[in-house]
């Protein structure tokens, strides 16, 4: 299929290189003259400037240092380059400071990289392509006349937002702080949570174009060696071009992407990220997303929140059944509904009968086309709700509310009953913590509404079974996805559909931490920070 | 992590449960029928009575570890022998499984979906059940393992609404009305309908590691079983009567019917129908397990997969052309009566004296 | 997972092959609330009655409804449509039934069973063998006996309850059963009676009276062509009444109220109502007493005195007193006494009818001696007295002995006194 013909633009922006398969972004191409630094600092310039073109931004400026004898240029990429800093911290110095003019170059810039710049990171380097990857970093280059070494001196200032509350995780007692965008914020808010030697971060890049930086986080000692092996392996094993996120990222890592359960936990609280480390789960956080994953999940975690530990004991089970309750009515009333008005009519009281069946009278649809269309419907909606900005999200929803929940049970398009039991769906699918858990709980809704149309209860039965096996099936990072009910761990179930007081939570899982399980109480390992201190 | 070709511990006993609530559920009444008053009591030790050759069968899986029993006739019998008797064995789970799918289908049929063809509701079972065993053992123990945690809460759960209203220890209580030849023929019955349990850890014992250690699950399974069977089927003939029991088949759906509290939970007997659902789910996939492990035994592990499809549509094949709940009740009591025991028996004194055989004649202990 | 793929499509697929036989909505059934069974000697035809309701939206029509009710749905209503049809069998006069209406029958609601005199006399085992055996009626819903004809009980509704007129019927079944003067069997009560050996069958009587006797539609002479009949609804009254005793599977004969509160006695059920002593007095005497019965138990207990099989039935009452008798002043235990045993009397009374009747002229042991026998010496039962129950039924002396107990005598301790 051919391009429509598009007109070429008369000025030419700069000349970007192709090597010769056309392959421009991979790496640098192999016949840009050399593949090192070139000698002056005109040469190294003009190579750069043509590369980048001139809309990037790059700045390039020559002064001479060390009294004027030496000539360097630097050159950054303006948007990305903490610029007060390289005042105080390379200019400054390097103008200042005096300097031999009579030393070889080479001995010149290692002089000035290691005296006069007054910032951390700073490496060298002759390959022209790192000297190209720092300055897409936001590092500032220095080029020393006649020496084929490039100084490259961490100098990122990248922009980024502050500490907000969550927006999607509501908490009404916990902390108010969610992760950023930003990953050294990221990195803070965990930290300054458990600053505790075994906490370990391991740093992956994953994305060829976006180059992502990753980091897995865990407890030395604490999480199980293998699982966070095999996590190594698959981060590892990415091969992507661009890695926007946590949400891909886990999509890419995980066991088993066609599932409808979330086999992964993704959350934008630090305080459940840190709560979860110390029980030996992992996290990972990327740049550029300010949520954290964390792993492994059994199907009972998609039902906590970090409230559930805020809050008094009995206060906090009793909100964690309504979860649970609420779940299964959302996938389950709708095909029950179906089944008992449609195949098995005994269940159903003689007055409820009678007033489902009074008010089905003039509807045209079948029962189950009915709820098919409405539940749909349901969805439309709500994802025009959350789409739209604000004011017109209020607005789609009150000409719902008044256009289906009235109008169209009084023009006797559809029956009042069944728009009751879709609203009751609906609505208790919203009270599931985990939003993933909220998309799963639709498809199961469909897919069950489907079965029992078809067979009734005996369909909705199998329907169950089918979905029961799918679960028990699951591996979430070798952990199984019912973990501690059927797998059956009587210590684990301290924390799965209901939880005891913090007291009682004596010991971690058996599979996350089998090395050290005792949580409280004077049996705590606590060796290896003991080592640390004797050391 | 554990090897998932070896099963974790509590799922021995859960699957061992599982495999012996078979046909029994249904063919009960039959004992009803030729005991009397005492039938819960005959269900109870008939039950009971397979646990012995149960823990035989743990103890010969100790000696050859990580053999099913077949794997042991192969190695003690030969393979001509054993392969005849490998069929003979599958041919008899896929009646077993036949029989109970078409007890479960006529009283889904005469109590919930009238209309529907006896084959369809056949189709779906098989087909799904199929779809589970295709997978690791350990998956499957956990399946099972919520399945029979669901089914046996829910079958109490149905009669305890009637329980305080029409259980009446009249109809219970003078018991021992019954002679002696009577309450031996049920408690044949019972212990030949349990002997299922065998058939299935047969096949099992290859999956467990260290057998005879884990023989207390198996024991304690079937000791569950006979009390949660037998206080059923107590609880039943208290609200309906044992007279009246004698007379329906499928016995807790009938009891469920009769359930009203006031006028507004009625009709509980669709909860009952889950009961009487997941059972017959786990135990269709155990025995499409149990005949598919020992056809790739046979085949020497070739394209499993076709074996898989071979073996379930024997079963589905063999139900619907059965397609009647009387023929399958019958032919199920009838095997209870005369097969089943004394099959496995039999296969298991082959296996011992195989093993004892070929101990003299090597002169060498376990391997 | 390319074979999960396979499956999951496959299993989608065969949802395509089916048709979803038992699709039934509301609007498809016609949903029968009660069922009468009629049998004509002569002619050897069973006439079958079905009394089927349809929910109205719409509040104006209707046996009961609100009028005057403005846009929107109204509370929804019932119509009342009742039909009947004659034919050799059960079976084919319901596919008769089925003719006339354009909707399936629906018998998941159905609350009662209405079974004619010569029905109960005649053909009660078909009867009971065929509702037996279908799952689709409820073995919970009422069996009851009439001597008028089923036609008359279905079409008769009472004008001033509104709702479903079965339901009016089966509460007022129900409630029968407090007060002692019948008793609610339902199906399955029934056919365990007819299975336990040692107890016969009873079931409540029910009696219509309707005010206008406007009769059937349609000439009942045509036998050859079938046909259903509409029939028109009259209103009238329902009383529920007395029971029906039965002696294997035929109706043995009738017993009035007196002597089914005997029999209510007699086989322990609980018994909330009003005694009155003396209770041959034509008018209003102070000397009467009335009592509210709170609690009443019994047990039968059969013993053998020498050679001789005596049934042995101790009744216990409990009741409140609710008005004294004229000469008593002050209720002192002494008075109480005298009370109780009045009380005793008059419960004793009851008994003695009821047995009277049932032994002497029914002869059916609708008291169950024979299954409390069984229960306590089952070699016998079995052995012998199983095959003689019938014979020797009706000669067993039976000693009762009621104790009756006055619990409260409301608040007062001295009779209320006006000055």
């Amino acid at each position: 299929m051919k391009l429509k013909k598009l007109n070429p633009s008369k000025k030419s922006i700069g000349e970007v290189q192709n090597d010769n398969e056309g392959n421009k972004f991979d790496k640098l191409p192999p016949d840009a003259g050399v593949s090192g630094v070139f000698p002056t600092i005109d040469e190294n310039f003009g190579f750069i400037g043509i590369f980048f073109g001139n809309g990037i931004g790059l700045n390039k400026r020559k002064f001479t240092i060390g009294g004027g004898k030496i000539s360097a240029g630097i050159a950054y990429i303006e948007s990305i380059t903490n610029t007060d800093s390289l005042n105080k911290s390379i200019i400054a110095p390097l103008i200042k400071n005096n300097i031999n003019s009579d030393m070889d170059p080479n001995d010149i810039q290692v002089l000035v990289r290691t005296k006069y710049i007054l910032l951390p990171v700073i490496s060298s380097s002759n390959q022209m392509e790192q000297v190209i990857n720092g300055l897409l970093n936001g590092d500032v280059i220095i080029f020393i006349d006649n020496s084929n070494n490039a100084i490259i001196a961490g100098n990122r200032k990248l922009e980024k937002r502050a500490i907000e509350k969550p927006e999607n995780e509501t908490a009404i007692f916990g902390s108010q702080e969610s992760f950023t965008d930003d990953l050294k914020s990221n990195i803070s808010l965990i930290i300054k949570r458990l600053p505790h030697p075994n906490l370990k971060f391991e740093a992956f890049t994953v994305g060829k174009i976006s180059r992502t930086q990753v980091r897995l986080i865990w407890l030395e000692g604490i999480a199980n060696p293998e699982i966070i092996e095999d996590v190594k392996s698959r981060i590892q094993k990415i091969d992507m071009d661009i890695v926007g996120g946590i949400g891909m990222l886990s999509e890419l890592i995980e066991d088993n992407p066609l599932s409808v359960f979330p086999l992964y936990k993704q959350t934008e609280r630090p305080d459940i990220t840190a709560f979860n480390l110390a029980s030996g789960f992992f996290a990972i956080i990327c740049s550029n997303s300010p949520y954290a994953l964390i792993a492994p999940t059994s199907l009972w975690d998609n039902f906590k929140t970090m409230d559930d530990y805020d809050e008094k004991v009995i206060s906090a089970n009793y909100l964690r059944l309504v979860r649970y309750v609420a779940f299964a009515v959302s996938v389950l009333i709708s095909p029950l509904y179906i089944s008992f008005v449609t195949y098995n009519h005994s269940i159903v009281p003689q007055t409820i009968a009678f007033t489902i069946a009074s008010g089905r009278q003039g509807v045209p649809f079948p029962t189950v086309v009915e709820v098919l269309l409405m539940s749909f419907a349901m969805s439309i909606i709500r994802e025009a709700g959350v789409r739209m900005p604000g004011a017109v999200g209020y607005f789609i929803g009150t000409l719902a509310a008044v256009l289906i929940g009235q109008q169209i049970v009084t023009a006797g398009y559809v029956s009042a009953s069944m728009v009751i039991v879709i609203a009751i769906s609906v609505i208790s699918s919203f009270a599931i913590s985990t939003t993933t858990m909220v998309y799963t709980s639709r498809l199961l809704n469909y897919f069950f509404i489907i079965l029992s149309g078809f067979f009734g209860m005996f369909g909705l039965i199998n329907g169950v079974a089918i979905v029961l096996w799918h679960l028990s099936s699951q591996y979430s990072f070798g952990m199984p996805y019912l973990y501690p009910v059927v797998p059956f761990e009587k210590e684990g179930l301290g924390d799965t559909i209901i939880r005891y007081q913090l007291k009682s939570l004596r010991k971690r899982f058996q599979i996350l931490a089998p090395n050290n399980r005792v949580r409280v109480g004077s049996q705590v390992d606590d060796s290896d920070n003991k080592k640390l201190r004797e050391e | 992590m554990a090897s998932v070709n070896k099963v974790a511990k509590e799922q021995i006993a859960f699957l061992t449960y599982a495999s012996a609530c078979g046909n029994l559920v249904y063919t009960f009444s039959w004992v009803t029928n030729v005991t009397g008053r005492p039938f819960w009591i005959a269900v109870l030790l008939g039950v009971l009575a397979n646990i012995p050759f149960a823990v035989w069968i743990m103890y010969l899986g100790q000696l050859y570890q990580g053999d099913t029993i077949f794997d042991i006739l192969e190695k003690v019998l030969g393979k001509f022998f054993s392969k005849i008797l490998i069929i003979l064995y599958i041919i008899l789970n896929s009646i077993i499984a036949a029989c109970l799918l078409n007890m479960f289908t006529g009283s889904v049929k005469t109590f919930f979906l009238f209309y529907t063809p006896s084959w369809i509701i056949m189709l779906f079972i098989v087909f799904i059940c199929a779809m589970f065993v295709n997978s690791e053992i350990q998956v499957l123990g956990r399946f099972v393992e919520i399945l029979v945690v669901v089914y046996t809460i829910n079958y109490f759960i149905g009669f305890s609404f009637s329980f305080f209203k029409d259980f009446k220890i009249q109809k219970i209580l003078p018991i021992f009305d019954t002679t002696f030849i009577g309450f031996a023929k049920g408690f044949l019955i019972s212990a030949g309908s349990t002997a299922e349990c065998l058939f299935f850890l047969m096949v099992l014992v290859g999956s467990v590691s260290e057998p005879y250690k884990n023989s207390k699950s198996v024991v304690k399974a079937l000791a569950y079983w006979s009390a949660v069977l037998s206080s059923a089927i107590l609880i039943m003939s208290g609200v309906m009567s044992p007279e009246l029991l004698s007379r329906v088949a499928g016995a807790g759906i009938s009891v469920s019917k009769v359930i009203q509290v006031g006028e507004f939970i009625r009709g509980l007997e669709i909860l009952i129908l889950i009961t009487y659902q997941l059972l017959t789910i786990a135990k269709v996939s155990l025995y499409i397990y149990s005949s598919w492990v020992s056809a790739r035994i046979l085949f020497n592990s070739r394209k499993s997969l076709l074996q898989l499809i071979l073996v379930s549509l024997i079963v589905f094949l063999l139900s619907a052309w059965i397609n009647s709940f009387n023929t399958g009740y019958f032919l199920s009591v009838f095997l209870g009566s005369y097969i089943l025991l004394p099959f496995s028996v039999i296969i298991l004194l082959l296996a011992a004296l195989g093993t004892l055989l070929q101990k003299s004649r090597t002169g060498s202990g376990t391997k | 997972m390319k074979k999960k793929i396979l499956f999951i499509a496959i299993l989608i697929a065969s949802f395509l092959l089916s048709g979803c036989w038992d699709y039934m909505e509301y609007e498809q059934m016609a949903m029968v609330s009660a069922l009468g069974i009629d049998f004509n000697k002569d002619t050897g035809k069973i006439t079958v009655t079905v009394q089927v309701i349809e929910a109205s939206s719409s509040g104006a029509q209707g046996q009961s409804g609100d009028s005057g009710q403005k846009g929107g749905k109204s509370k929804p209503s019932v119509e009342v449509m009742v039909l009947s049809a004659t034919d050799v069998t059960l079976t084919r006069a319901l596919t008769e039934i089925q003719q006339g209406t354009g909707r399936r029958l629906f018998y998941g609601y159905q609350q009662l069973l209405v079974i004619s005199e010569d029905a109960a006399k005649n053909i009660m085992d078909e009867i009971e063998g065929y509702f037996d055996r279908t799952p689709q009626v409820r073995s919970t819903a009422y069996l009851i006996v009439t001597s008028q004809s089923c036609e008359d009980v279905l079409s008769t509704i009472d004008p001033g309850i509104k709702g479903i007129p079965s339901e009016n019927i089966y509460r007022l079944v129900k409630i029968s059963g407090d007060t002692g003067k019948s008793s609610a069997v339902s199906i399955k009560d029934f056919s365990q009676a007819m299975a336990i050996g040692g107890l016969e069958a009873v079931a409540p009587r029910i009696i219509t009276r309707s005010s206008q006797e406007k009769g059937m539609q349609q000439n009942e002479n045509d036998n050859n062509i079938q046909h259903v009949k509409f029939i028109e609804t009259k209103d009238g009254h329902h009383i529920v009444q007395g029971i029906a005793a039965f002696k294997g599977v035929k109706l043995a004969g009738w017993l009035d109220s007196k002597e089914s509160l005997g029999w209510a006695w007699i086989t322990d059920k609980s018994i909330k109502t009003y005694e009155t002593t003396n209770r041959s007095e034509e008018t209003y005497s102070k000397e009467t007493i009335d009592f509210r019965i709170t609690k009443s138990k019994s047990s039968i207990k059969p013993k053998f005195d020498g050679n001789k099989l005596v049934i042995n039935v101790d009744v216990h009452v409990e009741a409140t007193l609710v008005k004294s008798k004229k000469n008593s002043d002050l209720l002192t235990p002494d008075v109480l006494s005298s009370m109780e045993k009045e009380l005793s009397d008059c419960v004793n009374g009851d008994i003695k009818a009821s047995l009277e009747k049932v032994q002497k002229e029914l002869k059916t042991d609708i008291f169950g001696f024979g299954f409390s026998f069984y229960r306590k010496y089952p070699k016998l039962w079995h052995s012998t007295y199983e095959q003689k129950w019938d014979e020797l039924f009706p000669d067993i002396p039976v000693l009762v002995n009621v104790d009756a107990k006055l619990i409260n005598t409301g608040t007062t301790i001295r009779r209320f006194i006006f000055k």
